[in-house]
């Protein structure tokens, strides 16, 4: 197609129904006489019919519970900033900025007293520690752990079961990556998420009961499973490396939930 | 009123009140799955991108500034969360196109999905820039000034970007021999 930019602007219009009525009938005239123009109204007509086509799918069942039980499993709550509040309220009462001003005036003025007179000195605070963040909710100790090794690749997994989930965790370690394939009964239970924390890892491929994972050095990866029905859970995890192959099984009470 | 919704319902999750937040994720777990599932045509990275985007507007709800709506800036989480996805991706294979089933579909049912399907992979052959814009406009229905709005660019510029994502799509549907009417 070699049709000028405008003159395929005019078509879209006309086809989205932005033109206006005189646009729309100047552009079907100047089609009327064009067959080149005819020839791409065609194509596009074409492709809003296609566009027409798209359509909004349906969430997977389960999506806003998955992510509610990630929300509740969050250490903090969610906050404010306290400057935000602090310009809120300045902007419904502008008086009060001359009186915090002048609270920080003071607040200001005997810190740099303390400081000067060796009252107060610069404390060190003591490096804070980092949790991790695939954490599981609720449960303290998991049900059942297993550590892998093929040649090079190793890889330690842990399971806990708290109430209708279960959360299966899985850190790459070793010299060299791993892939790792978990297997489950898609009749007890489904993922829910998949949550990764540290380089290094991806999902390969997932199908129902089956789920594999490229898991390098220092990769974690939190899978959630939705507990459908069960009494106990269990795992198949199977670690390969270009060296070897080894298989574990975890397992765990589920308390016999019936969703 | 969505805006004053919304902000009554983000005022509440400051409170404390996890059920306002499971609120939010109600209106708007659909709209951005289907952005994200649009933009990877993947169903479980769609899914992945959705709950860390919803994860992220929690831990983050303290800076959103409700001078601006909070579709806006939830959007802008999925849209950083969706490029990061893509580009961690390892670039695939081109589906060999006699895979591709060049059998009579039985029904306008069929026909009308096949054609969808159509369309999902022509998209993906589009850069994810001019693919936003036209799930947006397309997908989402939005308006050019609501666009222009999450974009931070002017209507005629969504606009004009549109009319080429358009045109290279057309191409690209010709190209897999796309006939939707």
């Amino acid at each position: 197609m070699s049709l000028r930019d405008e003159q395929e602007r005019r078509i879209q219009d006309m086809l989205e129904g932005t033109a206006s009525p005189g646009e729309a009938a100047e552009t079907r005239a100047w089609l009327a006489a064009s067959a080149e123009g005819r020839a791409r109204e065609q194509d596009l007509r074409e492709t809003f019919a296609a566009l027409g086509a798209l359509a909004l799918e349906e969430p997977p069942a389960g999506l806003t519970a998955s992510i509610m039980a990630q929300v509740a499993a969050e250490p903090r709550r969610v906050r404010e900033p306290w400057w935000a509040a602090v310009s809120r309220s300045f902007a419904r009462r502008p008086a009060w900025g001359l009186g915090y001003a002048f609270a920080a005036g003071v607040a200001v003025g005997a810190l740099a007293l303390g400081l000067a007179t060796g009252a107060l000195s610069p404390a060190r605070h003591a490096d804070l520690p980092v949790t991790a963040t695939l954490a599981p909710p609720g449960a303290a100790a998991p049900g059942a752990t297993a550590a892998l090794a093929a040649g090079a690749s190793e890889v330690a997994a842990a399971l806990w079961i708290h109430e209708d989930l279960a959360r299966l965790r899985v850190e790459g370690a070793g010299r060299e990556p791993g892939t790792l394939e978990i297997a489950w009964d898609e009749a007890a239970c489904g993922v829910l998420a998949l949550h990764w924390s540290g380089a290094g890892g991806r999902r390969v491929e997932s199908e129902p009961g089956r789920l594999s994972l490229a898991l390098g050095p220092g990769a974690r990866c939190a899978i959630d499973f939705e507990i459908r029905e069960a009494t106990q859970v269990a795992f198949g995890v199977t670690l390969r490396s270009p060296s070897g192959e080894i298989h574990r099984e975890l397992r765990a009470g589920a308390g016999g939930r019936r969703r | 009123m969505t805006a004053d919704r919304d902000a009554s319902l983000v005022q509440r999750c400051l409170d404390g009140d996890g059920r306002a937040f499971e609120s939010l994720v109600r209106v708007y777990e659909k709209v951005l799955f289907n952005v994200a599932l649009r933009m990877t045509n993947d169903r479980e990275d769609a899914r992945d991108i959705t709950q860390t985007v919803f994860l992220k507007a929690w831990r983050h709800l303290g800076t959103y500034d409700r001078r601006h709506k909070f579709f806006s800036w939830i959007y802008r989480i999925l849209m950083n969360e969706t490029l990061n996805a893509l580009a961690r991706r390892r670039p695939s294979e081109p589906l060999d196109e006699r895979l591709v089933a060049r059998e009579p579909w039985p029904d306008e049912r069929a026909h009308e999905l096949q054609v969808r399907e159509q369309v999902h992979g022509a998209l993906m052959t589009l850069t994810p820039e001019d693919r936003e814009l036209i799930v947006l406009r397309h997908l989402l229905h939005h308006g050019y000034e609501e666009i222009a709005e999450l974009k931070g660019v002017p209507a005629r510029t969504v606009k004009s970007r549109l009319y080429t994502a358009r045109q290279r799509l057309s191409h690209a549907l010709r190209a897999r021999g796309v006939h939707a009417s």
